[in-house]
């Protein structure tokens, strides 16, 4: 209490220096639409997809929850099932298939279904969340690890501890040597080749997009101030990039995360299916938190209600402009939208909250 | 003091008027000098010396009033000329008569009962002050005379359009200005005899600050007697203090001066910002410990949820709005309330055909019928109105007496919620706040303070009276089955409790039921000796936590917009059976959330259960009672008369 009337004191006297108690809201290029539930369906018996790869051949390959599947056409086979979520997939320059598994590291896949593990850890730390790959065409793999202090599945209790553990790791394919390039980092869920030196960030506590130089090792922020919590990078047509983001931020949530004591008796005394937060479905229990707006009336939720999950994809150039989004608002099924890229202009998109693939044919 | 406090009392009158007197320090050293040459050296009798005293008074009041009030002069200039104008009056007199005066000595009764005597067992002075003080008070806040003041104070403009005399308004505030000053000369007179033109040179300054400092307002519209006398008291407090304190009779004004600086400058701010202040500090949300929440996950638990409400028939879909209860009047037909204000009526075996019963004007959340088939309704931010075959409307209960102790006032019914009638034609109901009207019930859950209360009306006396006070959101009301006790519900606590209104436990309060999963909406008896308790949503565990913790509710409050504060899930739909025992016998669900949320109210009708809910779009109808349904819908066209 007594810190909360100095900082009262300390703002009124200089201004400059109070938080930003508000959230961005979604404008420009990035206004909402419904354009995200008019997508085609391509597959929607997959439990919880998370992420998907484009095979040379054309091939789509989805991770998630229930292994890794190939989707060929109409043909849909599973590779396979590991004990643990498969939460990121990436292709090599030889069609090899490299799968980032929860609390095991990156993986290798054989068409065969072997499995051969590849990294597990890095400067002496375990990489248990391997939420993000992209490699080069050289051979180097790049990984985000997405918390060096929680797993997979404690996404939430890092979000509330305010977590900025995550790093970013390189990993050379052929003489196996793996080095932490980035370290402290909020919850790093994106990685994508850029060029030939460059690589894409995006960090979803932070709500932040960046490029990173790796001969230079330094990084410049492309737009920071997010009005949702970023996933995962592609590579769009044109030199752009496709990202995805899993929830849209909510200023009830970000109330919360100023509320220390509040969060801690939370984290403690509450299931965390049930915490205040960003989710990727909204799962109709009784317990679940509801925000007044969320209210259903007339049998509606209605779509400006401030969101507890979100399906939103859309595209930014190399400066980090913003140019294409596609939505799906509150009321949506078709939410915590991880994973999007596109092959011969035609853009695939993951709801996990909706277990489902879509598709659209953008422009390009 | 007295002296001081009657000009203060006249002042006060002035500001609330919305004007300023500056000359009654000068008006009263003239009173005080004519008083004393009329009865010593004119030798008149006292009461004719009071007369021209106080007359003296009247005389330069009605000059300022003339002035300002039809010349249209400003108070401040005005008074200000008056006051040299009755300064050089009292130094003219002074000059005549300063030396007659020195030697004529009189005595007289009456003067000294003036200068010494008792009223009320004090000093003269003072115990005229006070009735004084008592009559200001009785005519500021009772009087047609002082609300025409602080109206024309207020807002001369508002004052105009509502037909009041501007004019002789303010002419009759400096005229009574001038009254108090012509009595508070006359005793000053019969206190010290003193002749000297020196008298109540710098009061206005002294009166000014006692008025201030009392809390009148000086843009005006604001103050009371009271307000006046307290200042006038802290006054002479300081006076009399830097008195015994033996310091230099010059630094009173000096501390007069930082006082009134002071107070100027807060009742400047306080003036433009009251509004804002009290918003903020009006909700003050409380500290609730819940017992743990019944997991109604559990498979097999009696809450298990299941889809008998999903399917649900539709009555008035999409022609409805928040239909918060129904009821079902002798002949079959349904009524509804909406949230436009009006209730609607629905007949045909397939309730096809709606009309709209009445126009009411709020939000109907309680209805019943009575013996007579008269709708009585409570209608959220009005109160509990009756409506009678022939749909012509009449209120019944608006308000209550209010508590004498409450700040806020409580007398009026903010949020009539449910209501029930008993067999002796008694209607019991309940507000759900006194603090927070009609829509404004998420800051009542917000708050979530006893500030509710479960009331009945007698039909007999057309008396409201208060039977339970101190409820936490008092909602559904049901009267038992054998007419001995009334259940109401209390939606935050989620509990109902029982009230005994006839038998040897008449009176008493105890738990009916308590710890449900949901928030206990309205109540209803069912068919078969039991009651039916509907959820109008879940409790969370996440919003229970809020309920622990009352400063961060307040943050909530005051930094979001209300669509993003926290509350209960009410985005489900439970409805549960009860025996008279207080067992849960029966729990119906809409599992998939497709025909009903917020269900705030059952009617079991001839096997059926019609269904309401505070946002839906709809009334639902589902079978519940024994053997297959007897009239299934065939979907017949919905119609509806607006």
């Amino acid at each position: 209490m007594k810190n909360r009337t100095l900082q009262l004191v300390g703002e009124l006297l200089r201004p400059n220096t109070s938080k930003r108690r508000s959230i961005p809201v979604f404008d420009g290029a990035m206004s909402p639409n419904d354009d995200l539930d008019d997508f085609e369906i391509v597959e929607n018996a997959i439990t919880e997809p998370e992420d998907l790869a484009m095979l040379k051949g054309g091939e789509l390959l989805i991770a998630g929850k229930s292994g890794i599947h190939i989707l060929a056409g109409s043909k849909k086979e599973i590779l396979v099932t590991p004990s643990n979520e498969v939460i990121s997939i990436a292709v090599g320059p030889n069609n090899q298939i490299f799968a980032g598994i929860a609390d095991v590291g990156v993986v290798q896949i054989g068409f065969d279904g072997s499995q051969e593990v590849v990294l597990n850890s890095s400067g002496g730390q375990p990489l248990r969340v391997p939420s993000s790959m992209t490699i080069t065409p050289e051979g180097q793999l790049f990984v985000t690890d997405a918390s060096t202090v929680h797993r997979w599945d404690q996404r939430p209790r890092d979000l509330m501890t305010n977590g900025a553990s995550g790093r970013l790791i390189q990993f050379d394919l052929s003489s196996g040597k793996s080095t932490e390039i980035m370290s402290e980092l909020a919850w790093p869920s994106g990685i994508c080749v850029a060029s030939s030196d460059q690589l894409v960030l995006a960090e979803s506590w932070a709500h932040q997009i960046s490029m990173f130089d790796i001969s230079r090792g330094s990084r410049t922020v492309l737009k920071s101030g997010l009005a949702a919590y970023p996933a995962r990078v592609n590579l769009a047509s044109g030199g752009r990039f496709w990202l995805t983001f899993w929830a849209a931020r909510n200023r009830f949530v970000e109330f919360v995360l100023t509320e220390d004591e509040f969060r801690k008796e939370m984290i403690e005394t509450i299931p965390q299916e049930f915490w205040i937060g960003p989710a990727i479905r909204s799962t109709n229990e009784p317990w679940e938190p509801m925000q007044i707006g969320g209210m259903r009336h007339h049998n509606k939720v209605k779509p400006w209600s401030p969101p507890r999950s979100y399906g939103l994809c859309a595209r930014f150039n190399k400066n980090g402009r913003f140019d294409t989004s596609f939505h799906a608002r509150a009321g949506s099924i078709r939410h915590g939208t991880t994973a999007g890229i596109e092959k011969d202009g035609v853009l695939y998109v993951v709801s996990r909250g909706g277990s489902l693939i879509m598709s659209k044919e953008v422009a390009s | 003091m007295a002296e001081i406090g009657l000009l203060c009392l006249g002042l006060t009158v002035v500001l609330v008027a919305g004007g300023i007197d500056v000359s009654i320090g000068a008006m009263y050293g003239l009173v005080n000098m004519v008083a004393v040459i009329m009865y010593r050296e004119a030798r008149l009798p006292v009461s004719v010396v009071a007369v021209i005293a106080i007359g003296t008074g009247l005389i330069c009041g009605a000059l300022n009033g003339l002035m300002i009030a039809y010349l249209r002069t400003r108070p401040f200039i005005t008074t200000l000329v008056t006051l040299l104008l009755f300064r050089s009056i009292t130094e003219y007199l002074e000059q005549i008569y300063s030396s007659k005066l020195a030697t004529g000595i009189r005595d007289n009764g009456a003067w000294s009962f003036l200068s010494s005597g008792q009223v009320l067992g004090m000093p003269t002075a003072f115990g005229m002050y006070l009735i004084v003080g008592l009559i200001i008070h009785l005519v500021l806040s009772r009087m047609r005379f002082g609300w025409r003041v602080t109206a024309v104070g207020s807002s001369r403009t508002a004052a105009r359009r509502a037909g009041m005399n501007l004019k002789s308004t303010t002419f009759s505030v400096y005229l009574l200005s001038g009254g108090m000053v012509g009595l508070a000369g006359l005793l000053q007179a019969a206190r010290l005899e003193q002749n000297s033109s020196g008298t109540g040179i710098g009061l206005e300054f002294t009166v000014l600050t006692a008025a201030v400092l009392g809390g009148v307002s000086l843009t005006g519209g604001r103050g009371t007697a009271a307000r006046a006398m307290i200042g006038t008291l802290i006054v002479a407090v300081i006076g009399q203090g830097l008195a015994l304190k033996n310091y230099n009779s010059s630094v009173y004004p000096i501390v007069l001066a930082i006082v009134l600086l002071f107070f100027v400058t807060i009742d400047l701010k306080w003036g433009k910002n009251r509004n804002r202040a009290l918003q903020k500090i009006f909700m003050v949300p409380g500290f609730l410990r819940m017992a743990p929440i019944p997991d109604v996950r559990e498979p097999g638990s009696i809450w298990a949820i299941n889809n008998r409400l999903s399917d649900s028939k539709a009555i008035g879909l999409g022609i409805v709005d928040g239909p918060e209860d129904v009821a079902l009047d002798r002949e079959g037909r349904l009524y509804c309330g909406d949230r436009r204000g009006m209730i609607w009526r629905f007949s045909g075996d397939e309730f096809e055909h709606g009309e709209v019963f009445a126009h009411v004007g709020g939000q109907p959340l309680g209805l019943v019928f009575d013996a007579d088939q008269n709708l009585n309704v409570a209608i959220a931010g009005m109160g509990l109105y009756q409506i009678n075959p022939s749909g012509e409307i009449s209120a019944l209960s608006t308000e209550v007496k209010r508590s004498w102790y409450k700040i806020v006032d409580d007398s009026a019914v903010r949020m009539a919620d449910d209501l029930d009638v008993a067999n002796d034609g008694k209607v019991y109901f309940s507000d759900a706040s006194t603090r927070f009207g009609g829509t404004e019930f998420f800051l009542e859950v917000m708050e979530t303070r006893p500030n509710g209360r479960l009331l009945c009306y007698d039909p007999a006396t057309k008396k409201t009276t208060v039977v339970v006070k101190n409820c936490l959101f008092p909602n559904g009301v049901v009267v038992s089955h054998d007419q001995q006790s009334v259940l109401f519900a209390s939606t935050v606590p989620c509990r109902i409790d029982r009230i005994w209104i006839a038998g040897p436990k008449k009176g008493k309060i105890e738990t009916f039921m308590e710890d449900f999963p949901g928030l206990v909406d309205n109540l209803n008896r069912s068919s078969d000796g039991g009651y039916w308790v509907a959820f109008a949503g879940m409790r969370t565990p996440t919003f229970e936590l809020t309920l622990r913790h009352p400063a961060f509710r307040r943050r909530m409050i005051k930094t979001l917009p209300i669509d993003e504060w926290l509350e209960q899930n009410l985005n489900s739909s439970c409805l549960v059976k009860v025996t008279e025992e207080g067992e849960v016998i029966d729990c119906l669900w809409d599992g998939t959330r497709k025909s009903h949320q917020v269900l705030t109210s059952m009617r079991e009708h001839n096997g059926y259960l019609y269904l309401g809910g505070l946002t839906n779009n709809r009334v639902g109808r589902v079978w519940v009672g024994s053997g297959p349904e007897p009239h299934p819908f065939i979907d017949k066209k919905v119609e509806a008369n607006v």
